[in-house]
């Protein structure tokens, strides 16, 4: 009496790999986990939709740009001391000849396509995006002192500076009155400057790649903004700039944060569901501790990131839509890699958590403390407005347990220097493997008691003892 | 491996939690094709040492050798495991929970299903194949428990307490499927608190108290150590342990049998005395002895007498 099946040639990946497989399907299948999925992005959606609506209505669109409104014209200054031009004349006159010729066409609601000069450098794409709200136009100043003048006074609203020696030693400067650095990436008028001298940079083909390269980067991203000595910033525009900086990186950081806790928060069901109906004893039968926590990690850790992924493809259309997406490919990767470094430390402490409770309750209050600790960064989250240049978001995105969401927040805000992102992604790495190490040796004794919860002298021998 | 090697043997193991000693040098052996009972009430360490059997717990000091070499992870394929403290996914089906365990033993999806499938029908659980679990009754759970310990034709059962929860029927379906599976040539580890269960199943046990081994040996040889100490008495006298009887260590009286003073005593003597001291006993004080004879003690008395100090 006797069934024989042959047991394959195994191998301790496979198992995990099993094990992740039918926690990603056990979770995904609920009834709790669909109607989160739908249902959060729809809430997601309003939040997001919500403010910026009511942004529309009590000044349209432009506002979250720091635009004027529709019928005036943005103009921006330019300081050009680089020889040859950085832009040249001529198509710093083309440009505001385009502008004109794109709002009186707009004001008159013509529908047809914009006839260009097919001499012109410019093709229709380099209008690119043109909005009523956004016209702008360019002035050209002698020098900087006129430039601050004009900003000072209101004549411009910023200017660009570029040195005489630009095309040796790329730097640009903006100089700015009212309105924060932290617009000018989305802002029209850095678009129609950068349009401008990228065209430059191409025609000047004697140049070296890699120093064109150099030349477009500084331009685009390593600029460097200037404020007027003594100008206060206007209380008009810095709500409209706190709603921007706060928005994107909130949204960006909770998007990836959200994989942490609710990968997190699915471990802690798995293992409390598993106590409470003792089938963990079976399971350790056949599948080491550490390879069941592993398998589980991965599983869930699939199924939060496809639930947060499918949140995010609608949560970020908004945010796209109203231009306030400007996060590079850099960036992105780097805020997946801190949210799959956290997931990874969180979930080995929630975990060994989860194995020291005695039921889902049980784990979710004892594990709130990690929670917090985790989350901490969104509650100082002032500390990382102005682009992290606070001692305090530096120091909470290097500290390995604050690490994953601080410097998730700080990417979205802006620049991170190369090695604290290198120093923290460092830290994070190793405090995820100790995490693991450690979680999975209190995982193996814990997952197995009852009755009182361990002391925490008790967890330490455990630890200490492998 | 040599046939007639032990299939599972353990060499002075111990095992601590803290100040807790759980496991206190416990060696044994299990011979290939027997039905070895681990006897023991709780506390005494029977699941901590299972659990050293399945790497869930690693020994302090000892060894364990399986299928003769060192335990390894690669040898739980070939264990079909049972605890005592079991349960199984409420929430899905029959055929899931068995196909995933199944899976998690070394077996492909497809194995496991066929495997899952052949056991279900030999049980008599096809109909609830596609079953929830939660909807199955505790009995058929357990069935469903026990088919999973066998989907991957292990070499090794460990039966923790298999027979709590079954109903009569079940009782004696499980019986014969032990009975089954030990002449399919499967060893077997019964922990159970039911000593007859174990007398009737197992063809030797190990009795463990405070995380010792404190008797181990075939049901026969444990019965024939102690049986000589063990009388039963059916006399008129008043049998009592005391001055009056130095020969008895402990006494149990029936009530009075018909109408008369007689009644039947089960008398533990003490260490070395003769059953005819008893008798001798009884004939100097003029009593009435209707029947004397010696009792082969069940291995609960076995137990008791070898826990107590």
């Amino acid at each position: 009496m006797q069934f024989n099946p042959e047991p394959q040639t195994d191998t301790q990946q496979r198992r995990v790999l099993v094990v992740a497989r039918h926690e990603f399907w056990s979770t995904v299948s609920r009834v709790g986990y669909i109607v989160t999925l739908i249902g959060m992005p729809i809430g997601l959606v309003l939040l997001t939709a919500l403010p910026a609506l009511s942004l529309a209505l009590s000044g349209g669109p432009q506002s979250l740009t720091g635009l004027k409104d529709p019928d005036e014209i943005t103009v921006i200054g330019l300081v050009d001391q680089a020889s040859p031009a950085a832009a040249s004349p001529k198509s710093i006159e083309w440009h505001n000849q385009d502008q004109q010729r794109a709002a009186d066409e707009h004001s008159r609601g013509s529908k047809a396509p914009v006839k260009l000069d097919p001499a012109s450098w410019l093709d229709s794409r380099d209008r690119g995006g043109f909005q009523p709200a956004a016209r702008v136009e360019i002035r050209l100043y002698p020098n900087e002192a006129a430039a601050t003048q004009a900003v000072r006074t209101g004549e411009a609203d910023a200017a660009w500076i570029f040195a005489s020696d630009y095309w040796q030693d790329p730097a640009v400067a903006i100089l700015i009155g009212r309105l924060s650095h932290t617009k000018w990436r989305v802002h029209p008028g850095h678009r129609a400057i950068t349009r401008l001298v990228r065209t430059s940079i191409a025609n000047r083909t004697a140049l070296e790649q890699s120093h064109q390269q150099r030349l477009v980067k500084v331009l685009e991203a390593e600029y460097q903004v200037v404020g007027i000595e003594g100008e206060p910033e206007a209380e008009e525009n810095k709500s409209q700039d706190s709603f921007t900086a706060l928005l994107m990186p909130l949204a960006f950081g909770s998007f990836f944060a959200l994989i942490i806790f609710v990968s997190s928060g699915y471990l802690l069901d798995s293992i409390g569901e598993e106590k409470e109906t003792r089938i963990l004893e079976i399971l350790l039968a056949s599948v080491t501790p550490e390879d069941l926590l592993l398998g589980k990690m991965l599983g869930l850790g699939a199924a939060g990131l496809l639930q947060t992924l499918l949140m995010a493809l609608l949560g970020l259309g908004p945010l796209i839509i109203l231009g306030s997406l400007t996060l590079g490919l850099g960036q992105l990767l780097s805020m997946f890699l801190c949210a799959a470094l956290g997931y990874a430390m969180y979930a080995s402490l929630m975990g060994a958590t989860g194995a020291i409770a005695s039921n889902r309750i049980e784990g979710r209050q004892t594990s709130a403390a990690w929670s917090i600790t985790a989350s901490l960064p969104f509650f100082l989250f002032p500390v990382f407005i102005a682009e992290g240049k606070q001692l305090a978001a530096v120091v909470l995105s290097l500290f390995p347990l604050t690490a994953p969401v601080a410097m998730i927040l700080r990417l979205g805000v802006g620049t991170v220097p190369a090695w604290q992102l290198t120093f923290s992604l460092a830290a994070m790495t190793a405090t995820a493997w100790l995490a693991w190490r450690f979680g999975s040796r209190v995982f193996r004794i814990a997952i197995l008691m009852t009755g009182a919860r361990p002391q925490l002298r008790t967890i330490w021998a455990w630890i200490r003892s492998g | 491996m040599d046939s007639k090697a032990p299939i599972l043997r353990v060499e002075a193991v111990s095992k601590a939690f803290g100040s807790v000693q759980a496991v206190d040098s416990v060696s044994l052996q299990v011979e290939s094709g027997e039905v070895f009972g681990l006897l023991g009430p709780n506390g005494a360490g029977k699941s901590t040492l299972l659990r050293m059997l399945l790497d869930i717990y690693r020994p302090d000091l000892g060894s364990i050798e399986l299928f003769g070499h060192r335990l390894s992870r690669r040898d739980l394929d070939s264990i079909g495991y049972l605890p005592e403290t079991r349960g199984l996914y409420l929430r899905r089906s029959v055929i899931q929970v068995l196909c995933y365990l199944g899976e998690l033993k070394g077996l492909s999806k497809t194995e496991a299903i066929e495997s899952a499938d052949y056991w279900l029908e030999a049980l008599g659980m096809t109909a609830s194949r596609d079953s929830k679990i939660k909807t199955l009754s505790k009995g058929n759970q357990q069935k469903i428990q026990l088919i999973s310990t066998l989907l991957a034709r292990p070499r090794l059962l460990i039966w923790d307490e298999p027979f709590s929860g079954l109903d009569p029927l079940n009782v004696v379906l499980l019986r014969d499927l032990i009975g089954r599976l030990k002449s399919g040539g499967i060893s077997m580890i019964l922990s159970t608190h039911l000593m007859a269960q174990a007398q009737a199943l197992c063809d030797r046990v190990g009795l463990l108290h405070a995380g010792r081994l404190v008797r181990h040996g075939s049901v026969a040889q444990l019965r024939g150590e102690l049986g000589v100490n063990v009388v039963q008495v059916q006399t008129d006298a008043a049998l009592a342990h005391g001055e009056l009887w130095p020969m008895i260590a402990e006494v149990q009286a029936s009530a009075p049998i018909g109408t008369g003073k007689e009644r039947l005593y089960t008398v533990h003597l003490t260490d070395g005395a003769d059953p005819n001291a008893l008798l001798q006993a009884l004939a100097e004080r003029s009593a009435r002895v209707s029947l004397l004879r010696p009792v082969k003690p069940s291995l609960e008395e076995i137990f008791l007498h070898a826990v107590q100090p």
